[in-house]
């Protein structure tokens, strides 16, 4: 059973391992996430900070879904699972969406304290200042988004980074190629003035992780939290508008995006392993403030890979998989592998007709831009997860010339590589790295690939079952 | 002498003389890194701003530049 709530969460790390109390004060200022990234860049545990500066009382949770362990933990699942194993559980559970349940006021914890908009003063929590640079401190790191599609019923959830601007209000950014920017833009052709918003800080770790991954358009990403739970998530009406935020959360920041109000926001380091430029963002509006008893604050620190950010490479390649597979591609696996900041998709094909490679680059071009932009393509013998083998056909078979073919089209802003002029005008390039033999090499003249798997099935079998007694280490 | 911060992103225009720019309040404490809209004398040398209050600058990448400017806030503009 997936766990229900952050501080459930809370509990079942530290009972597997995965959670260290920090009870030396920290300052809320870079410190505290200063911890955060070096625990990122350690594999290390998640961390319990109970002693904030200026901040009596309050306590944060650092780096709680950096590692695909925690990300087991929160399913219910063993730490110790491995990857491919923790891909087909989700594969399997994502089958059949849940809708949430509605709970009364009286029982959701996240109502437990009610602040009313005149009395709304975000410094009473502690935002931290993440990076040395960044334009301010941020309330939403590790904090997802509510909104609602004017035209439908489409409820949206979406980590974007939020910035403090002064007690009752706060900056976002919402670029138009992600799913708020799209619902966002359709207040904003329909005459409206402002679009409501929830920002959920330490919401449960199964909604919260939903909302960091891609759902199609259309798709509410709480149905998908349900799936992923087994089980619906319990949800209550927000007190300013017909939303509904997760019953379990520690606080909910109820607001209004104001669309005619921009402010500057940023920079700030993202998840691509640099820090991002700044620019005029709309103004958001605290309405009112919810929360439980004692709340919890979760923050995160983007950076160079490991982070929260690196597990959405898990459903992205799935989705991919799912799409491709669909048009008939006959694919093997795909991979988004973390240690690429999700800039790269490693796709396994069978080469039953010429091009294969640039049919799948075709593919990819049709599904919505992101900021992957690099694609490698290798033949159905290389293990798509094993970064070793990637790596060596990448460095072995991709021709060149032949084999590298660069296109002009549309990715994401923040990719590092683009130049100022790219990035302000939506411009962008993919390249396709073709690492499958030609199909019209006869296979006589294909380089048979040399490796432990290559011996005959019978006689890896057997060193296999017996490399313990030849003297070596279990492998 | 309180310190602000004003990021030079484009956006708003660091300049000599009168100007309405956003800064960030860097008084320590809880409060640190509030925003506000302000009206204020821009100098970027402080000795032609005596009295003046001390204004960090850093670009739209966060990377800092060397020299501060002086600031003299001459009062708080409504955002809306």
């Amino acid at each position: 059973m997936a766990v229900k709530s952050n501080r459930d969460f809370i509990a079942k790390l530290e009972e597997a391992g995965e959670l260290v109390r920090v009870k030396e004060q920290v300052d809320w200022d870079e410190e505290m996430s200063a911890i955060v990234r070096r625990i990122c860049e350690i594999h290390g545990p998640a961390a319990l900070f109970e002693n904030v500066k200026d901040y009596p009382g309050a306590r944060c949770l650092g780096a709680p879904l950096a590692e695909n362990r925690r990300f087991a933990v929160a399913l219910g699942l063993d730490a110790n699972i491995s990857y491919q194993e923790l891909r087909a559980v989700y594969a399997e559970r994502m089958q059949k969406p849940i809708p949430p349940v509605e709970v009364k006021k009286a029982q959701a914890p996240c109502k437990e304290n009610i602040i009313a908009e005149k009395d709304v003063d975000i410094f009473d929590f502690p935002s931290p200042m993440v990076h040395d640079g960044d334009g301010g401190r941020y309330v939403g790191t590790w904090a997802y988004q509510i909104t609602k599609d004017l035209e439908n019923n489409w409820v949206n959830y979406g980590i974007y980074r939020v910035m403090v601007y002064d007690e009752q209000h706060l900056a976002g950014l919402f670029t138009p190629s992600k799913h708020i920017g799209q619902q966002i833009e359709k207040y904003r052709k329909a005459g409206k003035k402002t679009v409501p918003v929830v920002i959920v800080v330490g919401g449960d770790p199964v909604s919260s992780l939903m909302a960091s991954f891609d759902a199609p358009v259309g798709v509410d990403e709480i149905d998908c939290a349900g799936a992923l739970s087994q089980e619906p998530i319990e949800v209550v009406k927000c007190e300013h508008s017909d939303l509904q935020v997760p019953a379990q959360s520690e606080i909910v920041i109820e607001g209004e995006v104001m669309l005619d109000v921009t402010v500057p926001e940023g920079p700030f380091g993202e998840f691509t392993g640099y820090r991002s430029g700044s620019g005029m963002r709309n103004l958001i509006k605290i309405k009112g403030i919810t929360h439980r008893n004692d709340p919890i604050f979760t923050i995160s620190n983007m950076g160079i890979p490991f982070h929260e950010s690196s597990l959405r490479g898990l459903s992205r390649s799935l989705t991919y998989e799912k799409f491709f597979k669909s048009l008939g591609i006959p694919i093997t696996n795909c991979h988004v592998p973390p240690e690429m900041s999700e800039m790269v998709l490693v796709v396994g094909v069978k080469t039953i007709h010429a091009d294969m490679a640039v049919r799948v680059k075709n593919a990819f071009s049709a599904w919505r831009p992101s900021c992957m932009h690099k694609i490698i393509v290798v033949d159905e013998d290389v293990d798509v997860f094993n970064l070793n083998e990637v790596l060596h056909a990448l460095a072995t078979k991709c021709h060149p010339i032949r084999g590298i073919k660069a296109y002009e089209e549309h990715i994401l802003h923040l990719v590092p590589a683009l130049s100022v002029e790219e990035r302000t005008k939506g411009k962008g390039a993919v390249a396709l790295f073709d690492c499958t033999w030609p199909t019209e090499w006869p296979l006589e003249e294909r380089p048979p690939r040399i490796s432990f798997s290559t011996y005959p099935d019978d006689l890896v079998a057997k060193i296999t079952k017996k490399w313990t007694k030849y003297g070596f280490k279990k492998v | 002498m309180s310190e602000y911060l004003f990021v030079d992103s484009g956006a708003e225009i660091l300049k000599e003389g009168e100007s309405v720019i956003t800064v960030k309040d860097l008084s320590p404490g809880r409060k640190k890194y509030r925003c506000s809209l302000v009206r204020a004398e821009l100098s970027s040398n402080p000795a032609k701003l005596p009295k003046a209050d001390v204004l960090r600058v850093i670009g739209k990448l966060g990377h800092s530049r060397p020299k501060p400017w002086a600031i003299r806030i001459i009062e708080k503009v409504a955002v809306y």
